[in-house]
């Protein structure tokens, strides 16, 4: 048995002593700093503790003081219901809490914690004083906590509400403090941690400062207002608002279009009931939903808020509260899936081809912009981008020139474009978010196509004819407004794609068998995965065997695809496979392996085509669903209109 | 160095030449050829490091012996595009002059010392065939081998010379090719004899150096190399690293249904049953009975080919589908008047034969 221990004061032999130890009980300031190991990892979780307790006690304003990136001082000033002084020294005792009162409580938690271990875990690393007044006392009471000696209330002048000091945190815990990052890294961290834990509550009013200078100011807005917080800048308008609602499930929040999604999930936020989480059914829903949208590997750009009966969750499984476990998971994934896909589908995701960035009236305004908020930002995050910690979703990470910019200092209106939105045929664009909360979905211009038909072809543009054929990889040819540009391999594989699709269903697909069988090496785990795939696997022509403990022979092989090597394709399959666990369902699965079969099988970049070859791309273009995308989510089309082109040639008033 | 060449040999010898210089390469050196001037013949030499040529031409008056490194490309333009029956070539430090009657090129030479060895043909050859028969058994066998396939034997063509037998075996891994042939003599291969995986590459330029079928073409085989020689050439190749998969055991011995048919018949009917299949199905279906050969496909969106072919056919009725790509492929490297083609079951291996020395073995495709 090997104790865990915090201080590096009495050092613990590295082998264990063959003489025994006695079992004892621990002492509480033991027990709180082992918690508090689990809840106040650095400063920016004492941040979320104790903005999150204040949000519970119903402030408006809250004001968060950081000094020194938080290791000298964090102060949280709130004007909540405040604490009597009676209550002060319970404040903090470990498992004392005003958020529960009875066992059926902790079924049904409609507060942000719950399980009053914050404030003593805080108190037991950190040199802590509250000073509070309630709203119907005339004067006020503080009460100090050294790592856990606590002193007695005492009357002190204050407003109404709670003020929380922290300082010095873990001064008694060195080991901790040592892994401590530099004063920008964390405060970068308190900073992006604020930002998550202030989304979904526009109501209230945040302010942020580091080293006496205001760093964020968030009024009280509505919520879509607040959400565009966190919203990339730049892509404010590649953006469609959600909202779904029934008698008991709320999801609301904004999705960004395909082109928006990034390696990393800095861009995704779920929150349920006001709180942050990280669920993989949640993210695995929205990957379904824009799946064939973005390419594989990419997260799309998404704030969901889901408002669910708190008795529908149960959020006691993790220290911190980022994982939830739902009492119907399947209910909130097929809720989150159908309403993110109908938005989808509902929508013209066919990208603008005309860059931002060469857009001068843009770069003006964006310059400008950037100048004044630079140096906020210099002084704000600095470090925020350089640090090595676990790629949480960051939403201060902006990308390229409008680094920093998702972090909304001034509560004016962003720049608005109004050119784009009423020239943008794009019905998509929509310059502010509307204020009808009633209808989100219809703040789009003009009328919602029907989800059920038409999803991806812009009804604007009739089918081109003809095409001329650039680099051996592009098509370009004439739209009613404009022009479009189409890269040949990805509608060729999108084409492809829904025609195997429309093959498979109709029944298995012809196989070449293979004279010598191609012998794959393969863990045992993809072994046994084999028995689950291989009524998928005859379908689409492939006939695998075991081939010995830990090799399988690929016995017969699609013959569209007799340019590929069977032996690869089938090892890239189970490599997918065995990575994402939870596609081994059979559509799901189909929809993979057609996606590797069709992108191989189509033309490829740098093929020349006849025009004959091209026109009947172009034809086929047009019967094909979801024919803006190839099915890895890459666009198929570009589309400049002439209005872009007159802005370009400056035959335009700009 | 100062030769005087005839510009048209000249030219032949530097395009066979040209095939082995390395397209491209981050050694500069291997895009150059290299000439020998001595014993009254250039020769000229190129590798890409895997397979290399020497190419020796005797139309050429030596003034004086010496060796030059040119690059390849240029060197080719200039004699390709000059008029003169003759051109002089003479090197002066690092610059070749190659000067015809109204022309005078200045070529910057590289140093020869950097050019890799090219083997010559030294002592006895194992063995020899003539020309015409090794032309044959490379066209009946090299369209068989895989391009790129990452199972390395696979793109290459197995030569096995053993028992006065000299055979060669391909293999994609869904057919197989085999033509055999006698050698005259064992020549120096001992009992076990030899093998060797020999690159596509490699052997579609021997083919190329073939001009008379009666010259016999030398073989020597080596560890890792093989050397093959002909009156004007000697051309090296690394061999294809690998086991070549055991062909003799996926040769089914056990077909108990035989169709005969001519050569050109049965080719033919293929191919018009071919015309309405697609990427997506290509398969042929094919149902033998005692009446004869019944050929179909069928494509969802073009429509449906029907043709009935008269053929001798021995055996239980069978159904069985085909890549007919593979078929006329094979028929038409056959060298005799007539095939046999021999089944078992629709989900075992065909062997279609031509004549004694063609064997050709061909999964079927599964069809809907």
């Amino acid at each position: 048995m090997c104790v865990c221990r915090f201080d590096e004061a009495q050092p613990a032999p590295i082998m264990p002593r063959v003489s025994r130890r006695v079992i004892q009980q621990l002492s509480q300031s033991l027990v709180n700093r082992i918690a508090a190991g689990e809840v106040i990892e650095r400063p920016a979780s004492v941040v979320k503790e104790l903005v999150e307790n204040s949000i519970d006690a119903g402030a408006t304003h809250i004001t968060v003081e950081i000094e020194d990136g938080g290791r000298e001082l964090i102060r949280v000033i709130d004007d909540g219901c405040g604490i009597p002084p009676t209550e002060l020294r319970l404040a903090f005792a470990s498992h004392a809490t005003s958020k529960l009162l009875s066992d059926e409580d902790l079924f049904a938690i409609a507060t942000m914690g719950f399980r009053g271990e914050a404030l003593a875990s805080i108190g037991s690393v950190a040199q802590a004083r509250i000073l509070s007044r309630t709203n119907d006392s005339d004067a006020g009471y503080e009460i100090f906590n050294r790592g856990g000696e606590i002193s007695d209330p005492q009357a002190a002048a204050a407003n109404v509400g709670t003020t929380i000091e922290v300082r010095h945190l873990f001064f008694n815990v060195p080991a901790r403090r040592k892994f401590l990052k530099g004063s920008p890294t964390e405060f970068g961290h308190i900073s992006e941690q604020l930002l998550k834990t202030t989304l979904p509550h526009p109501q209230v009013a945040f302010k942020l400062l580091h080293n006496g200078r205001v760093v964020t100011d968030l009024p009280a807005t509505t919520d879509e207002e607040r959400l565009l917080a966190a919203w990339p800048d730049e892509f404010r308008e590649q953006r469609l608002p959600i909202e779904v609602r029934d008698a008991e499930l709320r999801l609301s929040g904004l999705i960004g279009l395909p082109e928006l999604a990034r390696p990393t999930g800095k861009y995704q936020h779920v929150y349920l009931n006001g709180r942050p989480i990280r669920d993989k059914f949640i993210q695995h829903a929205l990957r379904e939903a824009y799946r064939g949208l973005t390419e594989p590997g990419r997260y799309p750009a998404a704030i969901l808020l889901l408002t669910i009966p708190p008795q529908d969750v149960d959020v006691n499984v993790h220290p911190t509260k980022v994982e939830v476990r739902f009492r119907d998971s399947g209910r909130i994934h097929g809720l989150v899936l159908a309403s993110v896909r109908e938005r989808l589908l509902g929508s013209d995701l066919t990208p603008k081809a005309s860059p931002r960035a060469s857009d001068p009236v843009d770069d003006a305004q964006r310059q400008d912009m950037q100048a004044k908020l630079a140096a906020f930002f210099k002084s704000a995050i600095p470090g925020a981008a350089q640090t090595t910690a676990p790629p949480v979703p960051s939403p201060f990470q902006g990308e390229g020139k409008g680094e920093g910019s998702a972090w909304q200092l001034d509560p004016a209106p962003p720049v608005q474009r109004s050119f784009e939105v009423s020239g943008s045929p794009a019905p998509v664009v929509v310059d502010r978010f509307s204020d009808d909360r009633n209808s989100p979905i219809h703040a789009s211009p003009s009328p919602q196509p029907s989800p059920l038909k038409g999803e991806g072809v812009n009804p604007s543009i009739s089918p081109p004819k003809s095409a001329i054929q650039l680099h051996n990889s592009y098509l370009v040819a004439q739209s009613d407004d404009g022009m479009i540009i189409i890269d040949q391999h990805a509608l060729h594989e999108r084409i492809m794609y829904e025609e195997l699709l429309a093959r498979v269903q109709r029944g298995t697909l012809e196989s070449q068998r293979l004279l010598i069988p191609e012998t794959v090496q393969a863990s045992s785990r993809q072994i046994a995965m084999l028995d689950t795939i291989q009524p998928l696997l005859q379908r689409l022509g492939i006939e695998v065997l075991p081939f010995g403990p830990n090799s399988i022979a690929v016995q017969s092989f699609p013959s569209f695809l007799e340019k590929l090597e069977p032996a690869k394709f089938v090892q890239e399959l189970l490599e997918r496979g065995e990575q994402e666990l939870l596609d081994l369902h059979d559509e799901e699965m189909l929809h993979e392996v057609l996606d590797m079969m069709a992108c191989k099988a189509a033309v490829k970049a740098g093929d020349p085509l006849t025009p004959a070859e091209i026109e009947a791309l172009l034809a086929r273009r047009e019967l094909v669903e979801r024919s803006s995308n190839c099915p890895h989510g890459r666009p198929t089309t570009l589309r400049l209109s002439l209005r872009d082109l007159e802005k370009q040639f400056k035959r335009t008033g700009f | 160095m100062k030769v005087i060449c005839n510009r048209g040999a000249l030219l032949e010898a530097l395009t066979v030449a040209g095939n082995v210089v390395a397209a491209r390469t981050p050694k500069p050196v291997l895009q150059c050829v290299k000439l020998t001037a001595a014993d009254d013949r250039l020769t000229i030499a190129a590798t890409d490091l895997e397979v290399a040529i020497r190419y020796s031409d005797p139309q050429v008056q030596i003034e004086q012996p010496g060796e030059v490194l040119l690059p390849a490309d240029k060197f080719r333009d200039i004699v390709r595009e000059s008029i003169d029956d003759t051109l002089s070539i003479e090197v002066v430090n690092d610059q070749a002059h190659i000067k015809g009657q109204d022309s005078h090129f200045k070529i910057y030479t590289q140093a020869v010392s950097d050019f890799p060895p090219v083997p010559d043909f030294e002592g006895e050859p194992d063995f020899e065939v003539p020309g015409g028969l090794l032309k044959q058994l490379i066209g009946q066998t090299l369209f068989a081998a895989a391009r790129e396939s990452t199972r390395y034997a696979f793109n290459g063509v197995l030569i096995v010379a053993k028992n006065k037998k000299l055979n060669l075996v391909s293999t994609d891994g869904r057919r197989l090719a085999m033509a055999k042939s006698d050698l005259a003599a064992n020549g120096k291969l001992g009992k076990d004899g030899a093998q060797a995986i020999v690159p596509a590459k490699a052997l579609n330029l021997v083919d190329k150096l073939i001009d008379d079928p009666e010259e016999p073409v030398q073989f020597q085989m080596r560890e890792n190399q093989i050397i093959f020689h002909t009156s004007s050439a000697t051309l090296t190749s690394n061999l294809v690293e690998g086991q070549f998969p055991p062909y003799e055991d996926v040769i089914p011995k056990d077909a108990d249904k035989t169709m005969t048919a001519a050569t050109a018949d049965f080719l033919s009917a293929i191919r018009r049953a071919a015309l309405l299949t697609t990427e997506e199905s290509k398969g042929v279906r094919m149902s033998f009975t005692k009446k004869g050969l019944q050929l179909t496909s069928r494509s969802p969106e073009s429509g449906e080919a029907e043709v009935n072919f008269a053929c001798k056919f021995d055996g239980a009725d069978v159904e069985i589908g085909f890549n007919p790509t593979f078929l006329t492929e094979a028929l038409r490297v056959v060298d005799s008047d007539e095939i046999s083609l021999e089944l078992t079951a629709p989900n075992r291996p065909g062997l279609l034969k031509g004549g004694q020395n063609f064997l050709y073995v061909i999964m079927p495709v599964n069809l809907q």
